[in-house]
């Protein structure tokens, strides 16, 4: 009981604190302030709970499948979200700051999305051993060292990623974001390949011998870049096209408003 | 331009085509073939199926137990969860001949089984 809820409260809780130490450290030169952390977190919660409340609803929708039609249309919409955020971080950082609120609502919202995902998952999981005294300490415990490894993982991550300059520590923030973007994008396509809306196909390739996908690195690697050991061509092509779209987002991007600052700086000398 | 529109129609159609399967899915679906397992006392029953090699199966998942479960398979792909006293489906395959275990993630000493694909 111990071990099964460390395991799966660290699934879950990495993908969010990873998440949280790539904008932290993304928008550490800028005031922005940490107001929205608390915001989202709270209204994440409160998101997961009705979810989770509402999940046995959710499910039975669609003959049954509205787990993955729900799930899936939450990562694409994480996915969204991040593609809006590739662009508002280059803007912070070519254009200062000048008005952070579209950013900061984007961040949290974010954040918000994915702990209303993997949210739910833990307090379905605490809903099964709530009741049962012989259980209920250790699956507290075991909940606590998971939640306690899992954040530990994201301040490592932080300061990691706190230890590259300005404009290197932007790249890797957005090249993260695009590559955890894309593991969304995948996720939701076997989704919908389980539900059969997409159809079902052998591995393209099987890793699973050098990262296995319950094993800590695989499962770090999953949170980060949505790692895989067994995609299907179909999962690989929408995880390459959606790192396509980020980075087509990224250059518009930049170019706008590269071009939008010179501008500013030739009227006024 | 002629070339243009030639493809921007047969894009078009394709995605017309597209969106036919997508919406006519759970039709087809209505053929595949059925296997059912039941969590009880947080054990699949039967913990192994067979199911012949590439062939999709449509698998009905009843959690009988009041608690949730997560049915899981790394080597499937598949996760989901199932609430107390409720059903589930998950389709599976088509599959090349071999064995595919899965677990309940909540309960994964007891609720282990095996998908066998002959």
């Amino acid at each position: 009981m111990l071990l099964t809820s460390v395991i799966i409260v660290l699934r879950e809780i990495l993908e969010a604190a990873l998440l949280i130490a790539t904008l932290l450290a993304a928008t550490r030169f800028y005031s922005i302030g940490h107001s929205w952390l608390r915001i989202s977190i709270s209204s994440g919660i409160v998101g997961a709970l009705i979810f989770a409340w509402q999940l046995r609803t959710i499910s039975n929708l669609y003959e049954g499948l509205g787990y993955e039609i729900s799930n899936a249309a939450l990562q694409v919409l994480i996915y969204g979200v991040i593609l809006v955020l590739i662009a508002l971080l280059l803007k912070l950082y070519l254009c200062g700051t000048t008005n952070n609120k579209p950013l900061v609502f984007f961040m949290g919202f974010a954040l918000c999305l994915s702990i209303i995902r993997e949210g739910s998952e833990i307090l379905i999981y605490f809903s099964g051993f709530m009741h049962n005294t012989e259980t209920l300490s250790s699956g507290i415990i075991g909940s606590v060292i998971g939640a306690g490894v899992g954040f530990s993982f994201g301040a490592l991550f932080y300061f990691l990623l706190s230890a590259f300059h300005k404009s290197l520590s932007l790249m890797v923030a957005l090249g993260l974001l695009v590559l955890v973007g894309a593991g969304m994008c995948s996720q939701a396509s076997m989704l919908l390949m389980q539900a059969d809306f997409l159809p079902s196909q052998r591995p393209l390739w099987n890793t699973s011998s050098w990262i296995p996908e319950p094993s800590i690195p695989g499962q770090l690697l999953y949170a980060l870049i949505g790692y895989e050991a067994t995609p299907s061509p179909l999962q690989v092509s929408i995880y390459a096209g959606s790192i396509f779209i980020s980075l087509t987002v990224a250059v518009i991007s930049y170019t706008f408003y590269r071009r939008s600052t010179n501008k500013k700086a030739s009227t006024h000398p | 331009m002629r070339l243009l529109k030639i493809w921007g129609e047969t894009c078009c159609k394709r995605s017309t085509y597209a969106l036919i399967v997508v919406l006519l899915s759970p039709l087809v679906q209505a053929g595949k073939p059925v296997v059912e397992i039941n969590i009880e006392q947080h054990l699949f029953v039967p913990s192994e199926i067979t199911i012949p090699a590439n062939t999709k199966i449509k698998l009905r998942v009843h959690n009988r137990d009041a608690t949730p479960e997560e049915f899981e398979s790394w080597e499937l792909n598949r996760e989901k969860v199932i609430m107390g006293n409720s059903s589930a489906t998950i389709f599976i395959g088509p599959l090349p001949p071999g064995i595919y275990p899965f677990f309940g993630e909540f309960n994964p000493k007891t609720a282990q089984g095996k998908v066998i694909v002959e």
